[in-house]
């Protein structure tokens, strides 16, 4: 009797509506004492189930369409261009997170990117390991925090635009490292902090492979959180050595000072701001290299409103070199360019008539700068030599994120580059061909659009 | 008996007649759990996956109620201080960055009594006037 008093008064006391409890009659009573009684039995054989809950199994998948106001031969950032493309913004990736014991956890994270025809790649492959519940220890395949959103930059959803800020997210550098992580959560009062301090090498994606050696790098980042703000700084000391038969050439004949062990030293810091309608995000970095390549700084500002499910956004993003510019060497992609194909001006032409190479060369290749000391020339202009490693340009991005469904949204996004100061910023000409690619103009248009889910 | 058992049913009836209007959330767990209240930073920390265990050590295991309930809108709002999609971007960043998994939801406030009751450190939370004597109240929000 007790039993049923109980059961009766939560369940009238649950419905709270006068109207219900008064035509509660017998037969619906006895139908909820049946439903009781089944969930009951369903939770008493859920035990079996729980071996499921150790084995968790996510994924995201970003579908894009972009295009950009490009001129001929050339594409920017992702490949984008004057034709509209599909794959240049579009990733799939697959986690399963397998607890093994009650302070283990093994993590794999598989992802496929348009860019590179949607070949998976081990992203993540770690072993963690919590001895307490404040640390956390991983060893394997993770991945690097030069900036603040680098260890999520797949995962859209996460984030309002289309892409972050290309000045500062560029989608040119090797993304994991395979080390060690100890992460150790501080809290002081209503301040959360994470600690997080690792050491690796760089897992350099296997095309690039040939040309840089990659040394460890060491890497040391705090995240704290404290009700709507959350501030992050990352320190990482990375060092790359070119191994490179042109980059030797030019260095043997003192064009350039041999690469062994070039440092950089990426130093970011950000925050952002949420208090559920107004999103305020911002970084700022600074790398400084030795060597060949220019010390450079980057940084953004992005303000936003929630109105509902969408969100209007805007962008200023801008990266400079801070050093002032100082002639350098061709990229090293284009060094395949130069040595394999057959049809391409010749690497380094004879200057003296006598060759009767050199009028070809003389008269395909009009300004080309001569290597001191020999009587052989740069195939390019000398003032393309700096323009070929700077990266300077400065956009704003206006864009609008729509939380359709509970976990997907759509974003579409204009960026307007307003200046690329003499460089070629984030433009790449399409067949390597630096030599003899065009600067972009002023005030490009880029628009993306990108459909994040997360599941 | 059967006087006294038609006057706790019209009371239960009454409680049930007040509605929703005046309910605040309250944060339950199991009766054998030591720890006898808990802040609401300390909610917050366990329901966001950042401690792992309740002030006097004791694993704790966050039961969540389904998206779109009326009580999960209020816990949400009062006691995490974040709307519906701050979390869905929270959670997806935690879960992709292998920082944490969000807490198990069930579809009814019978069902979080029920596992909070049944599961040793288990914590929910529930509308006030669902509490029930098989679970321990840990926090109220007003």
């Amino acid at each position: 009797m007790n039993k049923h008093l109980l059961a009766l008064s939560v369940v009238a006391a649950a419905l709270g509506s006068p109207a219900f409890a008064e035509e509660m009659a017998d037969e619906q009573y006895q139908a909820l004492e049946a439903r009781l009684a089944q969930l009951e039995a369903r939770d008493a054989a859920a035990p079996a189930a729980s071996a499921l809950d150790k084995i968790k199994i996510n994924g995201f998948l970003s579908a894009g369409f972009g295009w950009a106001d490009t001129a001929d031969g050339q594409s920017y950032d992702t490949g984008l261009n004057s034709t509209v493309t599909h794959t240049a913004d579009s990733v799939a990736g697959l986690q399963v997170d397998a607890q093994v014991n009650e302070r283990t956890r093994a993590v794999m994270q598989l992802v496929g990117r348009g860019t590179d025809n949607f070949d998976a790649g081990l992203e993540w492959a770690y072993i963690s390991w919590r001895p307490t519940d404040a640390d956390e220890f991983r060893i394997g395949r993770q991945r690097d925090r030069l900036y603040l959103l680098s260890e999520y930059l797949e995962v859209g959803y996460a984030y309002p635009w289309a892409r972050p800020p290309v000045e500062m997210y560029r989608a040119d550098h090797p993304s994991a490292y395979d080390g060690l992580s100890w992460q150790r959560r501080l809290a002081a009062g209503a301040w959360q902090h994470d600690v997080t301090l690792s050491w690796g090498r760089p897992a350099i994606p296997s095309g690039d492979r040939g040309s840089v050696r990659s040394d460890d790098n060491v890497s040391l980042g705090i995240a704290s959180t404290h009700g709507n703000w959350q501030f992050g700084a990352e320190l990482t000391s990375a060092s790359i050595t070119v191994e490179n038969s042109l980059f030797d050439a030019f260095s043997a004949m003192g064009f350039m000072p041999p690469s062994d062990r070039d440092k950089s030293v990426y130093a970011t810091a950000g925050l952002q701001y949420d208090n559920g309608s107004l999103l305020v995000i911002s970084e700022f970095t600074n790398i400084e290299v030795d060597g060949t390549l220019p010390d450079s700084q980057a940084a953004y500002l992005t303000v936003g409103y929630r109105f509902g499910k969408f969100l209007p956004h805007v962008t200023y993003s801008g990266t400079k070199l801070s050093d002032g510019r100082q002639p350098l060497l061709p990229l090293l992609a284009i060094q395949d360019d130069l040595f394999g194909n057959p049809s391409a001006t010749p690497d380094l032409c004879p200057l003296i008539d006598p060759n009767p190479a050199a009028a070809f060369c003389l008269a395909v290749v009009p300004n080309m700068t001569p290597l001191p000391g020999t009587t052989m020339g740069i195939p390019f202009p000398a003032d393309t030599l700096g323009r070929l490693m700077d990266r300077e340009q400065q956009s704003v991005t206006v864009g609008v994120r729509y939380d359709f469904l509970p976990n997907a949204a759509l974003k579409l996004d204009w960026t307007r580059v307003l200046d690329t100061n003499g460089t070629l910023g984030f433009f790449t000409p399409v067949n390597g061909d630096l030599f003899n690619t065009a600067l972009p103009e002023q005030d490009v248009d880029v628009v993306r659009a990108v459909v994040d889910v997360v599941f | 008996m059967k006087k006294t058992t038609i006057a706790m049913l019209a009371f239960a009836c009454a409680v049930g007649m007040t509605g929703l209007a005046n309910a605040g959330v309250v944060v339950i767990a199991n009766p054998a759990v030591s720890t006898s209240a808990l802040t609401a930073e300390q909610v917050s920390q366990i329901f966001m996956g950042r401690a792992r265990s309740l002030p006097d050590g004791a694993a704790v295991t966050p039961i969540d109620q389904a998206e779109g309930s009326p009580a999960r809108t209020q816990f949400n709002e009062r006691v995490l201080g974040k709307n519906e999609q701050q979390l869905r971007s929270y959670w997806s960043r935690m879960i992709f960055t292998g920082k944490g998994q969000p807490p198990r939801s069930v579809a009814s406030p019978e069902e979080v009594i029920r596992a909070v009751a049944n599961t040793p450190g288990a914590i929910g939370y529930i509308d006030a006037k669902n509490v029930s004597p098989s679970v321990k109240v840990l926090y109220r929000a007003d």
